[in-house]
């Protein structure tokens, strides 16, 4: 990394007068919270390629008896990774897992899915909701950025932790959202296509979405006069809210809050028309 | 030495792991400190990474990664601290009057000031990039590695991350009490 700050930055992290807490106390506190912490198993439970060493080599070396006379040292593989008795204990482990699988859910089970087939579920009213996003929530993941025949791409940036407040309580939680995006200069302008995917989580569902908008910034422009970026979103509910849709019209303004309104409703948007035929 | 110990301390030799935390708790404390810039909380970071590193050790498939892996471990538990503590704010430790060290011991100290005040108020995301870069002097892989990202993303976070934190040693603007809308779209 060429960064002109770096030897500045290098040397004033490395250069500290702090004093480290002492290794042994700390040790001695850690080693007293051990009994309250329970080691996790590994979660693959067969033989993995590397092997313990059970004993350091240097301080007990394996001898076996030989018959020249001599005292040979084993220091390197001592038995089979994978023995016939293991191999056929795996396979049979397979089959009873997949067998109990089949018990468990035997084919043409009804679902237990709210609102699927076979289930009688009350019709649920549309429903018009209004409210606003508060916060913007912390960068999780930084995006990736490439520049790709004059069009910068930035893909997979990630907030965490804001929050829809919204008079409906089951749009109301909280929010992430992943972003792809794709810049362009038009003449001074910056122009910026928007996808955004979003997940609104609350204890008794969640909802998921996608929407597209586009983004113009004038370089040096005042930020506080921005025009608004619109995003139409459409979102697929989960858990409790399974079956619904919700319909939200999500205004970007330069300042928070940002204003939402749209439609709870059942079931999916109206089919896209077939375009009229060209003259 | 340290992979017997290791292994010792995956099949639940508490004496083992004590040893271990002996050996290995200058070195964690250290990065802990460098991301959040508070002693206090840097401690208790650290020993909370050892306590998970002790229950997830079964989960270490290779000894010899040992190191590596509760650089991974020490992260995920300062981004948990921080989240812990809406309220979290580093300690201001750098200041020149806090700390009377002369200006030819350090080169300038009030660079060194503003280089801490800077660091401050970058994001938990560029903090840890620069610690493992500058503090460790890891290469972009393991970073990608240790982070568990990929090396592009690495990569740029660095770069970003630097770029913050010149920015963040610019004297404050009135309008920078708010992010601009296209940082938070980006």
């Amino acid at each position: 990394m060429s960064d002109p700050m770096t030897p500045e930055v290098r040397d004033w992290m490395k250069r500290t007068d702090l004093e480290p807490p002492d290794a042994h106390k700390s040790a001695r506190e850690v080693r007293a919270r051990l009994p309250g912490v329970k080691q996790r198993r590994r979660w693959w439970p067969f033989p993995v390629f590397y092997r313990e060493p059970e004993t350091s080599p240097t301080e007990h070396p394996t001898s076996i008896p030989a018959t020249n006379g001599h005292t040979p040292t084993i220091t390197g593989r001592t038995r089979s990774m994978l023995s016939p008795v293991k191999a056929i204990t795996a396979g049979a482990l397979v089959f009873a897992i997949g067998g109990a699988f089949l018990i468990a859910q035997p084919f043409q089970q009804p679902s237990t899915v709210p609102g699927a087939e076979g289930e009688t579920t009350e019709p649920r009213p549309p429903a018009i909701v209004t409210g606003n996003m508060i916060s913007w929530g912390e960068v999780t993941q930084e995006a990736t950025e490439t520049m790709v025949d004059g069009v910068d791409q930035r893909r997979g940036g990630v907030r965490e932790g804001a929050r829809f407040e919204m008079d409906d309580p089951r749009l109301t939680g909280t929010v992430s959202y992943m972003s792809n995006l794709d810049g362009r200069k038009v003449g001074r302008t910056d122009a910026v296509l928007v996808a955004l995917g979003w997940r609104i989580e609350n204890e008794e569902g969640s909802w998921s979405g996608t929407c597209p908008s586009v983004e113009f910034v004038e370089p040096g422009a005042d930020p506080s006069k921005m025009e608004p970026i619109i995003f139409s979103c459409f979102y697929t509910g989960a858990g409790a809210y399974e079956g619904l849709s919700a319909y939200l019209v999500q205004g970007w303004y330069p300042e928070l809050p940002y204003p939402i309104k749209g439609l709870i409703f059942e079931g999916d948007m109206p089919p896209y028309p077939e375009l009229p035929p060209a003259e | 030495m340290d992979q017997h110990v290791v292994a010792r301390a995956r099949r639940g030799d508490a004496d083992a792991f004590e040893a271990l935390v002996v050996d290995h708790h200058h070195r964690l404390f250290r990065v802990a400190h460098g991301i959040l810039r508070d002693p206090h909380l840097a401690e208790d970071a650290t020993q909370q990474a050892f306590l998970d590193i002790w229950r997830e050790i079964r989960r270490l498939r290779d000894p010899a990664r040992f190191e590596a892996w509760s650089y991974r471990v020490l992260v995920r538990v300062c981004y948990r601290e921080v989240k812990r503590r809406p309220d979290w704010a580093p300690a201001s430790e750098l200041s020149p009057a806090e700390v009377p060290l002369a200006a030819d011991q350090y080169g300038s100290v009030a660079h060194r000031d503003q280089l801490e005040r800077g660091f401050q108020h970058l994001s938990m995301d560029h903090r840890t990039v620069i610690v493992l870069h500058h503090l460790l002097d890891m290469t972009l892989e393991a970073i990608a590695e240790t982070l568990d990202i990929p090396l592009g993303t690495a990569h740029s976070r660095l770069g970003r991350a630097m770029k913050a934190l010149r920015a963040a040693m610019q004297p404050p603007v009135a309008s920078a009490s708010q992010p601009a809308r296209q940082e938070v779209v980006r």
